[in-house]
Parts: structure tokens; sequence; C-alpha cells
């Protein structure tokens, strides 16, 4: 199956879907399920990596789509993240089904595209997408703040990539790797001011501080479905993009190298700081989000795909279901306040139980898929010979843990008697909504499980350096 | 020399980005920080002299000093979506105007 498909398909959808407006949910209902089914496809029938070659044009001359490793991971975990998405939050989608299947191509098409302009264009349909989808909160004057910050930072990755393409002559991806390796030491120099472009352009998606100020005004009243988006497929696919450049196209080293993994530092540890001193359940969720946005950063620019993406991977399924049962419970009780949650989930623990294990993952709890992530960079860092990136990890995971743990005990304790409870005001949540949040809360939660076993089996002995082919030699050890 | 006057195109749209508080002036000022990034897209493709790079009768060989036709192709897709990006603000201005009955985002704090 071709990979194109799953950019062409959601934009039909989204074509049909404003034409005939009636049935656009049903549209982009079968579009993420399209997609779903043919990311699980490519992956089954995957042999080894290859350029999909569109129009005719050959690689350096056209645009073309990369599968490798890397972008199977990130097509596949997208559109699953994009399908349960739409499964948990689908009531929210009746006034988007044209604009989340265009964010469906677009992010589909940032993690698959080996182009550098192309990335351009299909960061700037899903960020105008993403706009879109921010105007359902309250306050449009976040979206605005959004909307400015966004294509300011799209602006300076344009700058950047253009400024490449002076030095090298090519916008291909692989092409341009290769001319640099062969370019003299002059050139490298050159490529400062270039590589600051794309990273300032590229910080703003990955909320990194200072350029991810736009987030909490977006995220602290988001409901489930932007809530879950912004900071679980959109966050995938920025970071991974991320990752594509820094980590695989370009290896930094010296000053520059410093400086950015000062700023993706700063941005863990403020992040988790501010995280801990909130007493909402969105706004720590959200400040959570940005910080495991720095630690991937991290560990993307100290050359370490495989960790980068399985912690990336541990976050944004476990935010996902984290952001939308804290969505619906503030919809249902009309406050998303710890303490005025109290006992939310002891009075339907289907739903305490998914985000329990997806928080307990975060932690980083052995046996959860967080601990293998988490493990696996930590050794990576120390086999590096590096000790105080780890200790600022380590500390910030206790930071974490004691936040997490915090809310947990919250949301599980019944309180005293005559005490105000979430409790019986939940009784206004809807059934079924339940059903189908705790149900899917469910199913993550298995895999989270299963998935930290499995990789926990073979950790240390994988030569493994994409997360297909661990998963793949996982299976095969069993 | 074009490249200089697209640099400070790009710098006075940054300080508008960073000084105003006038909804429509900072749509203006991101207008300003395009347009002087497309006008650097294609002088980069600029060459002194140069033709367009069409094949005809007369210019039938290679070795003829074309213009890079790439830059202008680019250029074409970011005034497309520079255009989508304003139009979206002016929108989304004006419903903030409705909301709040000013365009001063520091007026809007107070509402």
């Amino acid at each position: 199956m071709n990979p194109i498909l799953l950019i062409a398909v959601p934009l039909l959808a989204a074509l049909f879907a404003v034409a005939f407006k009636k049935i656009g949910r049903v549209l982009l209902g079968m579009a993420a399920v399209f997609n779903f089914a043919a990311a699980l496809m490519i992956t089954i029938w995957y042999v080894e990596p290859q350029v999909i070659v569109i129009g005719g044009f050959r690689p350096p001359f056209g645009v073309s789509l990369v599968l490798d490793g890397y972008s199977l991971t990130g097509v596949l975990l997208l559109n699953a993240i994009f399908a349960l998405i739409m499964l948990m939050s689908f009531r929210h989608t009746s006034k988007l089904a044209a604009v989340l299947s265009i964010t469906l191509a677009a992010l589909n098409g940032m993690v698959l595209t080996g182009d550098l302009f192309n990335l351009f264009v299909f960061m700037e349909i899903g960020a105008i997408a993403a706009y879109i989808i921010t105007t359902a909160n309250r306050d449009l004057r976040h979206t605005f703040n959004y909307l400015i910050v966004g294509s300011l930072g799209s602006g300076l990755f344009l700058f950047g990539v253009i400024l490449l393409y002076t030095l090298f002559g090519t916008l291909n991806m692989g092409d341009m790797q290769s001319k640099m390796a062969a370019s003299p030491a002059p050139m490298q120099q050159a490529l400062i001011l270039p590589l600051v472009l794309l990273f300032a352009g590229l910080a703003v998606e990955t909320k990194l501080i200072p350029f991810g100020g736009w987030v909490r005004g977006v995220l602290k009243d988001a409901n489930p479905l932007t809530g879950s988006l912004i900071v679980s497929a959109y966050a995938f696919a920025a970071l991974l993009v991320f990752g594509r450049i820094f980590g695989e196209m370009f290896v930094l080293s010296g000053a520059l190298l410093t400086a950015f993994t000062i700023v993706a530092a700063a941005t863990l540890v403020l992040a988790e700081a501010s995280a801990f001193s909130r007493r909402t359940l969105r706004e720590t969720l959200l400040y959570s989000s940005i910080a495991q946005s720095g630690l991937v950063v991290l560990l993307f620019l100290n050359h370490m795909a495989l960790p980068a993406v399985l912690v990336l991977i541990s976050n944004v399924v476990s935010k996902l279901i984290l952001f939308t049962v804290s969505g619906q419970l503030a919809e249902a009780c009309g406050t998303d306040e710890t303490d005025r949650l109290q006992g939310a989930f002891f009075r339907y623990p289907l739903l305490g139980v998914g985000f329990t294990i997806a928080a307990l993952s975060l932690i980083g709890i052995p046996l959860f898929f967080g601990f293998s992530a988490k493990l696996n960079a930590l050794s990576a860092l120390f086999g590096q010979g590096n000790w105080i990136l780890p200790a600022v990890i380590l500390l910030m995971g206790v930071v974490e843990g004691v936040y997490y743990i915090r809310i947990l005990s919250a949301l599980w304790h019944a309180g005293q008697e005559g005490e105000t409870s979430a409790k019986d005001k939940l009784a206004q949540f809807p059934p079924v909504r339940q059903a189908v949040t705790g149900i899917v809360g469910l199913v993550i939660a298995l895999l989270i499980v299963s998935a930290g076993i499995v990789t926990l089996s073979s950790f240390g002995t994988s030569g493994a350096n994409d997360f297909i082919t661990l998963i793949r030699q996982s299976l095969g050890g069993m | 020399m074009i490249q200089y006057f697209s640099i400070v195109l790009l710098l006075i749209g940054i300080y508008g980005l960073l000084t105003q508080k006038h909804t429509i002036r900072l749509v203006a000022a991101l207008n300003i920080f395009e347009i002087g990034l497309n006008v650097f897209i294609i002088s980069v493709g600029y060459v002194r002299g140069g033709i367009a790079p069409i094949l005809t009768s007369q210019a039938n060989t290679s070795a003829l000093l074309y213009v890079d036709p790439l830059p202008q192709a680019l250029v074409l897709t970011s005034i497309v979506i520079g255009v989508g990006i304003t139009a979206l603000a002016l929108a989304l201005a004006r419903r903030m105007y409705k909301t709040y009955g000013t365009y001063n985002l520091d007026e809007m704090e107070g509402k």
C-alpha cells in the first residue's frame, strides 16, 4: 500500500466534508479508520526503508516521502492516537469535521515527507487547522496569541530552510545530508544561523521555553478534543520532525549543542516546577507535557533517537488518556481543581483505572512502558559518560512523581462525610461517555503494561535503533 | 542590495509583533514580516543578467544564464499560506472586537 494514501484520503474526506456537511463526521470517522488500518498494513508489510517518488520526479528533483522505521513508528502511532481521540471526543467534532480531516493529512505529511519545504507546507496546514480547532475554547485572545507566535515561528523556520537551500542547492533532506557530510569546515560555520532559525521555528510547536508561551492560554480551559489533540497528536508529530532534523540530519556539537541543550533542560526544569505548583488538572498536565517535550528534545539533541522516541511515545499515549479524562471531568463537574474533584474515581473507577495506569507509567513505575522508556534514556546517557543530565532527569522524575501521586490520591479519595466531593456531581456524567472513555482508557492502560513488559524483556540485549524493530525483536524473542 | 531591504522588512515586522497591542496592527506587522521573507526568497534565485528558465527556440541550451526557478515556485506557496493566515487572523480579530468592543489586547484584559 502506498503511504501517500495516508495524506490523500483525509484530504479527499475534507473536500467532501465541506461539500456535504451533514455527513462530514461520518467522512472524518471513515478517514480516521482508513488511516489507522492503512498504517497497520504498511507496518505489517514493511521490509526495508524506501523512498516514495511522487509525480515521477525522482529525488532530489521532486518532493518525495520517506518510509523507514522512524516514520513508520510515527504514522502507526499517530493514526492510532488520532482514531482514539475521535472515538473519545466524537461529540466535539460536529463543526470541525473538515478541519480535523485536514489535520490528519497534515500530521501524516509532516512525519512522512523527505523535503524541507514540503515539511514547512504541512506544518503550516497543520498549524492553521490547530488555530481553528482552538477557537472552540471560550477566550479567542489565546488563539490569536497562538496564531501570531506560530506564524512568527513558521516564518523563522522557512527563513532557515531557504538559507540551507542557498548553501546546498537542494531541499531534499537525504540529499542535503550527504552534501553536508562532504562539505568543508567553513560551510559548517555557515550552518549556525539556519540551524538557530530552524530550532526557533520548531521550538514553538514543540513548546520549548520561551517559545511555548501560547500553551497555557490555549490548553488550560481546553475541551477533551482540543487538549488531547494538541498535547498528544500535534506534540507527537512536531517532536518527530524535530528528531528527524536535529537527531538525524544535523548532528550538533560544540557551543550550538550546549546552547540548545540548556534551552531543553531549562524547559524540563521550569515546566516541572510549574506543574508542581498548579492545583488544576489541566494546567498540571499541560506543564507536565511541556516538561516531557524538553526531555525528548534533550535526548534527540544528544544523539539518542531510540530513547527519545520511547519517552515520546510513553508521554503522548499517557497524555492522551490523562487529558481526555481531565477534560471530561471538567465538563461534568464544572471545574478541574484537584481539591474539588475529590472522589471522582471512587464514584466511577473505570475512568480512574486508565488515568491511574497512565499517570504511574509517566512517573516511571516498573513494568509500565514509561519505566522502560526512562530506563533506556538514563542508561544511554550514563553510557555516554554523562552524569549531569541523568541527575536532572531523575530529580525531575521525583517532582513529577510527587504531583501525580497528589492528584491520584485526591481523585481516588472519597473525602470525609459532609465534605464537598465530586462523586455526587458525577451522577450527571452520561454513562455512555463514561463507558467509552473508560474502556478506551483501559485498552490504552493494557497496552502500556504489555508494551512495558515486552520492551523490558529485551532491554539491553536489543540492537534496535527504531521502535518498530525493537517491538519486532522483543516479540520474536518472547 | 535587495536582500538587505528584505532583512530590514523582516526586522520591522518582528519589531511590530513584539511592541504592538492592537490586533489589526499585529496582523499588519505579521504581513510585513512575511513580505520581507518572500522578497528574500525571490532574491535567492535572482541572477544578474539571467533569463527566464523557459526553453524556447532561441534559448534551447542549458549553457545559458537562467535565473533559479525554484524560489519563485516556493514563494508562490508561501504567499498563499500567508494570505490564509491573514484571513484567519482578521476573522479572529473581528470576532474578538464583537466580544470585547475593542481591537486592543490590553483593553480586552479588563473586560
